[in-house]
């Protein structure tokens, strides 16, 4: 078998062949149920969106008011960096671990935690 | 009350507002147009019934997208081919879940067989063809649809589909290579 010119028409004819002209009878009467089960679902929006248009669009609409906020952010904490901060700790308000830090974040913690856990509270001694 | 006078404009309007009988108007009066899109595309039955409704209850839904500027029968048309599309991958990836469980024969297209014009041969041509059709997936067969069958350019083509002109070409050249293939290389 080989290809020829006229299977172009029946390629047509394939096509036309299953083509409806018509719905099944009584199309009209279903879609109109469908579409009133809709409305009704939808509180009269009659508007059916794919969940993942509707977190598309919730994405749209959320990202510009976030990506300002962190614009913010940034700029503030450039703006108060501490001495000895890199620009990326100063972006991400990291602060620089040492073992002063260390004892200080410790010495600062409240013994709420130790005492949540019974673990009796942390006394950091300082030697000379 | 009498929609006959109203245009489609006005009668999305009032069916937007809940109108009902504006709204099966708008149903009758473009009935024609989406079931002839979508039965080509998906064979008639359950499947494009369900179809055809969907497509009127989503023109609602992108009812803020239309402006006036575009007719409402391409809009719908639109919304037919795209919901037909998903119709059919659904429908490939349940025959090939079909497949992959040993449910079902597979459907392969059938290949040459010598070159003659009897009826018969005429007739297993037509199968062919027809199965060549089947075999095409969503995007392919609705090129082939709109173009040969409803017969539109390429550049309606192309805006109905939402995809450059040149993608339509290639969809439709490629599609028409399958058919080639399932048929046998052309003779000298």
């Amino acid at each position: 078998m080989t290809y020829r010119p006229e299977d172009q028409q029946r390629l047509h004819d394939a096509l036309a062949g299953s083509r409806r002209d018509r719905f099944d009878p009584g199309f009209a009467d279903r879609a109109v149920a469908r579409w009133r089960a809709e409305r009704a679902f939808t509180g009269g929006a009659a508007e059916t969106v794919a969940f993942s248009v509707a977190v598309n669009r919730l994405f749209l609409r959320l990202a510009p008011p976030v990506a300002a906020a962190v614009l913010v952010l940034a700029v503030h904490n450039v703006g108060n960096r501490r001495e000895g901060q890199t620009i990326v700790q100063a972006l991400i308000g990291a602060s620089t671990a040492s073992e002063t830090t260390m004892l200080t974040y410790a010495s600062a913690a409240p013994g709420s935690l130790d005492a949540i856990y019974g673990l009796g509270t942390i006394t950091v001694s300082h030697q000379e | 009350m009498n929609h006959r006078n109203l245009d489609d404009r006005q009668l999305l309007l009032r069916a937007a507002d809940g109108d009902e009988s504006a709204y099966r108007a708008l149903v009758e009066r473009h009935e024609q147009a989406v079931a002839r899109v979508v039965t080509a595309m998906l064979g008639p039955g359950d499947d494009a019934d369900d179809v055809g409704q969907m497509t009127f209850v989503r023109l609602f839904g992108a009812k803020a997208a239309f402006r006036g500027d575009a007719q409402l029968r391409t809009y719908l048309t639109r919304i037919a081919i795209n919901l037909s599309c998903d119709v059919l991958e659904r429908r490939r990836k349940q025959s090939r879940w079909h497949r992959l469980t040993g449910g079902g024969a597979d459907e392969e297209v059938q290949l040459a067989s010598p070159d003659t014009t009897d009826p018969v041969e005429t007739s297993e041509r037509n199968e062919t063809v027809r199965q060549a059709v089947e075999s095409l997936d969503a995007k392919h067969k609705a090129v082939v649809v709109l173009r040969i069958l409803e017969e539109r350019s390429t550049r309606d083509t192309a805006e109905l589909l939402g995809v450059p002109e040149g993608t339509v070409m290639s969809r439709l050249t490629r599609a028409l290579a399958k058919l080639k293939t399932a048929l046998g290389p052309e003779s000298p």
